[in-house]
C-alpha cells in the first residue's frame, strides 16, 4: 500500500480542495483496490509554496499539486506557462493545451532543466478562469484606461500596463479594504464564485465575467524516483485519476461559477460584464506585445511562448 | 581568545547600529508610497519589496547585536534562582546550545543560499527584483554571525567575565 | 514511534531547554533540526532552511519594526504625561477618579500604541507615583496599571494581532476592528470595578485635592492637549480604514505622526531617534529570531502528521465546538504562564485555528478571544511581562511579588471579559460586520 504525501496550492476547505477531498481521494482507493492513496495538505503546511519543487526533489513531500506562476521568480518560463494572461478564453482550452498538445512536455522540459531533473509531471492544466473584480464597469477595452488594478504578479501587470491601467501590488489580504476604499478600482483575484464567498461583492459590484486575463495552470507532479518505483498500473491510475479529477473539478467549478453570475444578475445594483469577442481579441493582441517581451527573457521562455503560440494559433486565437 | 570575543562582540554592536538605517528608510519608502498614490495617483511597482528587503536584512543580521546584548528571548527563572556556580553550568550549556542551532541553521542554508545566488534568484514579481539571490545569504551569514557571537560570549563567561548587561531601557513588546 | 509518542517528545524536548534557559528560537529551531534529521536526513533540513527563510518574505511583518519604533518615539515624547493632566482636569474629583482616568488614558495610549510594554512603562512612570502620592491603596493602583497597560494589544493598533493575522492568514484591518469593542468592554469593566471598590471604601482611592484658581483656562488647555493623541490615533487607524495606507503602510504613517507630535513638543533630536531606532533593531531582532524557529517547528510537525493528529484529537472529542474553543482558550492560558506570547501564537495558532474555522466560526472572533487570552498571559505568573516592566520603572519599594499579588482581581475579570465574549461574538464581530457592509 503506497500513501503519497501531496502538497497542494489550496487552503483547507476551499473548493478544490473539498472536492479531491470528498470526492476524489475516495475514487483513487476505489480505482486502487486500496493500494494506492494521496494525502493532500494544504499550502505552506511543510514549506512555503515557491519551495515545493525542492522539497519533491529532495523527497521530503511525495509531490505537489501547484501552479507554475510561483516559481516564476526562477525563470520567465514558469510565469508564461503558469498563466499566460489574456491569452485563452475557457479553461477547457487550456486542459487541451496541456493534455493533447504540447503543455505536459514543455512543464516537464522546465522542471528537468530548473529542479535537476527529480520530478515527474503527471498531468496539468487549469480548471477555472478568474473574473476580473471591479467596483465600476469596465465595458470594453478603452474602459480600462486610468483604472487602478491590483496585480502583484509579473506578466498580470505588464499586460494591463500596456492597456493604459496602472497595475497595482498588493498583497491578497489587502484587496477587500483597498476595493473597499477606492484605492484600486478593480482586483486580480479569483474565480467568481470564490470572489463572491470572499465577499467582494460586497464592495465590487460589476464583475468582468466570463473573466479576461488570467486562468492559472494548476499541475500534479510527484519525486521521480517515487514515480519510477510505481508499478504500471498505478502509473495509469495516477494519470487517468488526475484528468479525471480536474475535468469533474472544471465543470463543477463553471457550474458554480454560473450560478453565482445568475444569483448576482438578479441582485440591485449588479452589473455582470461581458466584454465582446471583438474586445477580448484586441486585449490579446495587445497581451501579446508583453508576452514577447517575456519570451525573450530565456530560451525557457521562448520554448514555451512557441509552444503556446503554435497552440493558439491551431484554434483560432491568434492570428497573423 | 579574549580579544577575539571582543572583537566579534564589537563587530555584532556595528552591524546592529547599521541596521537601524535600514529601518529608517523603508519607513521613508512607505510613507513615499503612500504620497504618491494617494496625492499623484502614481503607485510605484517597487515600494513593498523594497521596504520588505530593507527590514528582512535588518531583521536577520541583527542576531549578533541581539546575542552581545544578550537579549534573546529566554525564560530565566531557574537561572535567577541559582547560585553563581550552577548559573555559569547554565550559561555555558545554553551558549553551546545556540552555537548549535545557529551551525545547523548556517549549514541548512548555505546550499539554497549559493544556489540563489548564483541563479541570482528572483521573486517573479512586476518588479522581479532578486530578493532571494540577496536574502538567502544573508540569512546563511546572519546564522554564522549568531555562531561566532555565541562563542565569544562563551568565552566572556568562561574567562569569567558576565556576560554584558542589557542596555537601559527598552522597548518591549 | 507513534505520532502520539513523538508529540510527547518534541514538548519534553522544548519544555527541558526552555527550563534550562536556552532561547526560545533556539529551542525550537534545535527541537525542528533533530525531528528533520531523524525523518529524513540531512535532505530534511531543507525543510528548516525553506521556512525560515519564508519569515523574512512577511510584508505584513514589516508593521511590527514600524509600530515598535513609534512606541519608542512616543514614550520620549511626552505625550503620555500631557493626557494625563487633561483627564484629570477634565475628569473631575471623586474616590476612584484618578484610577478611572488612568484608565481612559490607557485607552487612549493603546489606540496610538501598538505594544503593551511602551503603554506599561508609560503609565507606570506617570501614574503610580500620583496614585501613591494621593494614599491610594497600592495593589489596587498596581492592578489597574498592569491591566490598563495591557490593553494597547486588544484596542487597535496591536502588534498580537499583526502576528496572529499572520500566522491565521487572516485580515489584520478586520482583527483590528474587532478588537475594539472588547477591548473598550475590558476598560468599562476595570472602570467599573474602581468606581465600586471606591465607593464601598473611599480610602482605598481617595479623591484629588482641589484646583486653586479658576477653572476655564485649564479646561481649555487640557481639551488642546487632546489634539496631539487624537492625531496620531487618526494617522493610522484614518489611514488604514479610509483605505489611504495599508496596515503596514499606516504603521509608517502613524510613526512620522509621533516624530511630528515629538517635534511639536521640543522633544526631537538625532540622539533620541538613533537611539529609538537601535533599541528597535534589538527588540525586532529578538523577536523575529524568535518566530524563526518555530516556523520551521510547525513545518517539521505537519509533515509527520502531527497537526492531522492533534487537530483529529481536538475535532474527535465530540464536545460541543464552544467547549473545545474554551478548551484551546485554557491551553493558551496554561501555555502563557510560563511562555513567551510569539512562541505561544507561531505553535499553537497553525492547529487551532484550521479547526476553529471547520467549526464554522469565524476566524476574526478567534483571533479577538486569543488576543483577549494573550492580555491574561501578560499579567498572570510566574512568567508575567506585565509585571516585569511594571517593576522596571516602579518605585524601589514595589516588588515583584507585590505585582503578582495585585493582579489577579484583574486577570478574573479579563477572564470574565473573555467568556463574555466567547459566548457573545457579537462584542468582536459587530463592527467588522458593520463596516464591511
Ligand atoms: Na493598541
Ligand atoms: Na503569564
Amino acid at each position: 500500500e503506497t500513501t503519497l504525501r501531496i502538497q497542494t496550492a489550496q487552503n483547507a476547505g476551499d473548493f478544490v480542495m473539498s472536492r479531491l477531498q470528498d470526492i476524489w481521494v475516495p475514487k483513487l482507493e476505489a480505482m486502487s483496490g486500496g493500494e494506492l492513496t494521496v494525502e493532500l495538505l494544504p499550502t505552506g503546511a511543510v514549506v512555503p509554496h515557491r519551495e515545493t519543487p525542492k522539497a519533491v526533489s529532495a523527497g521530503i513531500i511525495d509531490g505537489q499539486m501547484t501552479t507554475a506562476n510561483y516559481f516564476a521568480g526562477q525563470d520567465a518560463a514558469f510565469a508564461l506557462f503558469g498563466d499566460l494572461i489574456a491569452a485563452y478564453d475557457s479553461p477547457d482550452q487550456g486542459q487541451t493545451f496541456c493534455r493533447n498538445h504540447k503543455g505536459r512536455e514543455v512543464l516537464q522540459q522546465l522542471y528537468d532543466n530548473h529542479f535537476g531533473a527529480k520530478l515527474q509531471v503527471i498531468g496539468c492544466g487549469p480548471y477555472a478562469r478568474e473574473a476580473l473584480v471591479a467596483t465600476d464597469p469596465i465595458r470594453t477595452l478603452a474602459d480600462i484606461k486610468g483604472k487602478k488594478i491590483r496585480a502583484p504578479e509579473g506578466l498580470a501587470a505588464e499586460v494591463f500596463g500596456e492597456v493604459g491601467a496602472t497595475p497595482v501590488s498588493l498583497p491578497f489580504s489587502e484587496v477587500y479594504t483597498s476595493l473597499e476604499t477606492g484605492l484600486v478600482d478593480a482586483a486580480d483575484a479569483s474565480a467568481l464564485v470564490n470572489n463572491e464567498a470572499l465577499g467582494l461583492h460586497k464592495i465590487a459590484k460589476s464583475p468582468i465575467y466570463p473573466g479576461i486575463h488570467s486562468q492559472a495552470v494548476h499541475s500534479f507532479s510527484i519525486n521521480k524516483a517515487k514515480w519510477d518505483g510505481l508499478s504500471e498500473q498505478h502509473r495509469t491510475i495516477l494519470e487517468v485519476w488526475y484528468n479525471a479529477a480536474y475535468d469533474d473539478i472544471r465543470r463543477a467549478a463553471d457550474l458554480e461559477d454560473r450560478q453565482t453570475a445568475a444569483d448576482l444578475a438578479s441582485r440591485d445594483g449588479f452589473e455582470i460584464v461581458d466584454w465582446s469577442a471583438q474586445d477580448r481579441q484586441a486585449f490579446r493582441d495587445a497581451a501579446r506585445i508583453a508576452w514577447e517581451r517575456a519570451a525573450e527573457q530565456s530560451e525557457d521562455a521562448a520554448m514555451v511562448y512557441e509552444a503556446q503560440k503554435d497552440y493558439l494559433r491551431l484554434i483560432g486565437l491568434l492570428n497573423d | 581568545m579574549q580579544a577575539a570575543s571582543l572583537l566579534i562582540s564589537r563587530l555584532s554592536i556595528a552591524i546592529g547600529y547599521a541596521c537601524a538605517p535600514l529601518y529608517f528608510v523603508s519607513l521613508l519608502v512607505a510613507v513615499r508610497e503612500v504620497i504618491m498614490r494617494y496625492f499623484f495617483n502614481a503607485p510605484s511597482d517597487w515600494a513593498f519589496e523594497v521596504t520588505l528587503t530593507l527590514c528582512a536584512v535588518a531583521w536577520a543580521l541583527s542576531v549578533g547585536y541581539v546575542g552581545q546584548q544578550n537579549r534573546h528571548i529566554a525564560i530565566t527563572f531557574l537561572h535567577d534562582l541559582a547560585g553563581p556556580a550552577l548559573r555559569r553550568v547554565l550559561d555555558v550549556v545554553t551558549l553551546v546550545l545556540t552555537a548549535l542551532a545557529f551551525a545547523a541553521l548556517a549549514y541548512a542554508t548555505f546550499e539554497p543560499a549559493l544556489d540563489a545566488f548564483t541563479r541570482i534568484e528572483r521573486t517573479g514579481s512586476a518588479f522581479n527584483p532578486p530578493m532571494p539571490a540577496i536574502l538567502k545569504p544573508i540569512l546563511c551569514a546572519s546564522a554564522l554571525l549568531g555562531v561566532v557571537q555565541s562563542l565569544a560570549n562563551l568565552v566572556l563567561v568562561l574567562t569569567g567575565q558576565t556576560p554584558p548587561a542589557p542596555e537601559p531601557e527598552d522597548i518591549a513588546l | 514511534m507513534s505520532i502520539a509518542l513523538v508529540t510527547a517528545l518534541i514538548v519534553i524536548a522544548l519544555l527541558a531547554l526552555m527550563v534550562l534557559g536556552t532561547p526560545l528560537g533556539v529551542a525550537t529551531l534545535l527541537v525542528s533540526v533533530a525531528t528533520s534529521l531523524i525523518y529524513f536526513g540531512l535532505p530534511g533540513l531543507f525543510l528548516v532552511s525553506s521556512n525560515v527563510y519564508h519569515v523574512l518574505e512577511n510584508y505584513s511583518l514589516v508593521a511590527v519594526p514600524l509600530f515598535v519604533f513609534m512606541a519608542g518615539i512616543l514614550e520620549r515624547s511626552g505625550i503620555a504625561e500631557s493626557l494625563f493632566d487633561a483627564m484629570a482636569e477634565l475628569g473631575g474629583s471623586f474616590p476612584g477618579s484618578l484610577g478611572i482616568q488612568t484608565c481612559v488614558v490607557a485607552v487612549f495610549l493603546a489606540a496610538m500604541s501598538g505594544i503593551m510594554g511602551g503603554e506599561i512603562v508609560m503609565l507606570g512612570m506617570i501614574a503610580l507615583p500620583q496614585m501613591f502620592r494621593l494614599g491610594y491603596d497600592r495593589k489596587l493602583s498596581i492592578g489597574i496599571i498592569c491591566a490598563s497597560g495591557a490593553l494597547a494589544t486588544l484596542i487597535p493598533p496591536s502588534i498580537v494581532m499583526i502576528v496572529y493575522g499572520v500566522t491565521a492568514n487572516v485580515s489584520i484591518s478586520d482583527l483590528f476592528l474587532g478588537g475594539t469593542g472588547p477591548g473598550l468592554l475590558l476598560a468599562s469593566i476595570y472602570m467599573l470595578y474602581i468606581y465600586s471598590r471606591a465607593r464601598m471604601n473611599p480610602a482605598l482611592a481617595p479623591a484629588l485635592p482641589a484646583k486653586e484658581g479658576p477653572s476655564g483656562p485649564r479646561k481649555r488647555a487640557a481639551i488642546k492637549a487632546l489634539i496631539a493623541p487624537l492625531f496620531v490615533i487618526t494617522s493610522v487607524m484614518g489611514t488604514i480604514y479610509s483605505g489611504i495606507a495599508s496596515v503596514t503602510e499606516a504603521a509608517a504613517i502613524g510613526a512620522c505622526a509621533a516624530l511630528l507630535v515629538a517635534l511639536l513638543r521640543r522633544r526631537l533630536s538625532y540622539g533620541m531617534i538613533r537611539d529609538t531606532f537601535r533599541q528597535t533593531v534589538l527588540t525586532v531582532g529578538s523577536v523575529v529570531w524568535l518566530v524563526l524557529g518555530a516556523v520551521s517547528l510547525v513545518g517539521i510537525y505537519n509533515i509527520i502528521g502531527g497537526s492531522r493528529f492533534l487537530q483529529g484529537v481536538l475535532e474527535g472529542l465530540d464536545w460541543h465546538p464552544l467547549l473545545v474553543v474554551l478548551l484551546m482558550m485554557a491551553i493558551v492560558f496554561v501555555l502563557g504562564t510560563f511562555m513567551e506570547w510569539i512562541a505561544i501564537v507561531f505553535i499553537t495558532v497553525p492547529i487551532f485555528a484550521p479547526v476553529v474555522v471547520g467549526f464554522g466560526y469565524d476566524p476574526i472572533w478567534f483571533g479577538v478571544l486569543f488576543a483577549m487570552n494573550i492580555q491574561i498571559y501578560y499579567l498572570s505568573p510566574p512568567f508575567g511581562p506585565a509585571c516585569f516592566f511594571l517593576k522596571s520603572v516602579a518605585p524601589r519599594e514595589v516588588t515583584l511579588q507585590e505585582i503578582f499579588a495585585s493582579v489577579w482581581p484583574f486577570v478574573l475579570m479579563q477572564i470574565a471579559g473573555l467568556l463574555l465574549v466567547l459566548f457573545f461574538p457579537q462584542i468582536a464581530l459587530f463592527l467588522p460586520e458593520v463596516l464591511a457592509k
